[in-house]
């Protein structure tokens, strides 16, 4: 359902006219771009970004925070890279630097028992777990399951700069997360059917909240309670409970397991 | 002359006044009158507005006082503006509520929304989709923003409704008038009253057939 639909229905309904319409459409637009993007239905896209010769990469266009980085494995299931804020962000704005931690005191690599590195000096051995270890892995008894290690990050969102491992190997990799509400083809907002009433209460509060000679506190509230009512209306006709995927999670999730 | 014009209620309200004001030498033209009522109009047109809003939200006249303009070419101005000069006079309601309906004529894929010039600056921030022209008031024209390319004086007309206006013509004895018959008679009375003041008729006491 376009936005303007839904403008021209309020304004119809405020036996209203052409007059309040561009007010109206603005109060909207802001709403779709930051209450519906974020709260009701979001625009979640995946993107295939650069890495920068320094091991950094920038937020995609639009992209106003990440739910996932990484690549893909042969199902086309994507392998995400780990979170680990300690990568420091020294120098990640010098896009075009191959060495940008050049000149900064470095650990040692890590020595094995053995007198040799074992194949895990590329990592920082000194936090590194040692559930994969020698090109096999296995699980140590009172230590948490570890997950594949394919590459590291930190973020920025301040500067909107993504900072990888100084190891990082892949040139590209799979951004996915909200964007920005995206304009239709003919230059309009749609609004998901299921959050349009959501949508028209938002624009009548919104159309009052700002005019108190026109409408008491009360009314104000009431058209509040009313919008927060309907928002939680479409987050529930949006997401509905699908009771045989809800039955498959179940059956996928019997184990057996030891118990005292 | 058209059942109900301008020039009708004027030949009534001048009877009217002739009646009233015996041996008068002064001649009011059909012409005069007709432009008190224009003006009259546009007063009504305004008290229209007024009772709507009494009921609720809106300050909208009745539509009986809407005149319609099509096809109004488009100019340019010196900034490159396009624009419309006014066709006439409407009259003044809140919020330039005067302007009831205006579109590219015979389309509907762009339409022009009305927005005050005090409006203009915050909307030089707002992203407003193509399909979105917007048009202000500004010193007897109509002018237009965020106009597509395609739009030019040469490939689109307006056609316009405006409130307490008069319609296009060469002479407005002859114009249509329908106003609601109500208010012909509110105007009547009060081109009248305006009239007569005008001669400050005493009562003529003597009986000499000169009116004083």
């Amino acid at each position: 359902m376009k936005l303007r639909q839904i403008v021209s229905t309020f304004l119809s309904s405020k036996d209203s006219s052409s007059h309040d319409f561009v007010r109206v459409y603005n109060l909207a637009v802001f709403g779709v771009q930051t209450e519906f993007n974020l709260d009701i239905k979001g625009n979640f896209k995946t993107v295939l970004v650069n890495v920068n010769p320094n091991k950094s990469a920038e937020f995609p266009c639009g992209a106003i925070t990440y739910n996932k980085m990484g690549i893909v494995n042969r199902n086309g299931e994507i392998a995400t890279f780990k979170r680990n804020d300690k990568l420091t962000n020294y120098h990640q704005d010098a896009f075009a630097n191959t060495a940008p931690l050049a000149g900064v005191p470095t650990l040692p690599d890590f020595t094995g028992f053995n007198g040799t590195s074992d194949g895990v000096s590329l990592y920082n051995a000194y936090l590194y777990l040692n559930y994969n270890y020698g090109n096999t892995s296995f699980n140590l008894f009172g230590l948490g399951s570890g997950t594949i290690d394919i590459g590291q990050y930190t973020v920025d969102e301040t500067n909107r700069i993504i900072k990888f491992n100084p190891d990082f190997i892949y040139t590209t990799f799979l951004f996915e997360g909200l964007f920005d509400a995206p304009l239709g083809d003919d230059d309009d907002y749609e609004i998901d059917t299921r959050g349009a009433q959501a949508m028209l209460a938002y624009i009548r509060w919104a159309n009052a909240v700002d005019m108190p000679k026109q409408f008491g506190q009360s009314t104000i509230n009431a058209l509040y309670r009313a919008y927060t009512n309907q928002k939680r209306l479409a987050r529930m006709r949006i997401n509905p409970v699908v009771l045989n995927e809800m039955q498959n999670a179940e059956r996928r999730s019997w184990k057996l397991v030891a118990k005292a | 002359m058209p059942i109900s014009s301008y020039g009708a209620l004027a030949e009534e309200i001048s009877t009217e006044y002739l009646k009233k004001v015996k041996n008068d030498t002064t001649v009011y033209s059909y012409r005069h009158i007709s432009e008190m009522i224009a003006q009259e109009v546009a007063y009504f047109a305004k008290a229209s507005a007024f009772e709507n809003s009494k009921i609720g939200e809106s300050t909208f006249s009745n539509d009986q006082f809407i005149v319609t303009y099509n096809a109004l070419t488009i100019l340019t101005d010196v900034n490159g503006n396009l624009y419309i000069p006014f066709p006439n006079a409407p009259a003044g309601l809140p919020k330039g509520r005067e302007i009831a309906y205006i579109r590219f004529t015979g389309s509907n894929k762009y339409q022009i929304f009305p927005i005050q010039s005090k409006d203009r600056f915050m909307y030089d921030f707002t992203a407003s989709p193509s399909w979105m022209v917007k048009c202000y008031v500004e010193g007897g024209n109509i002018v237009l923003d965020n106009v597509p390319a395609l739009i030019t004086t040469s490939t689109a007309t307006i056609d316009l409704r405006l409130i307490g206006s008069i319609p296009t013509g060469t002479n407005l004895v002859d114009l249509p008038l329908f106003i609601p018959k109500d208010v012909q008679s509110l105007i009547f009375d009060k081109v009248l009253s305006r009239m007569l003041p005008q001669r400050s008729v005493l009562p003529d006491n003597v009986n000499d057939a000169i009116s004083k």
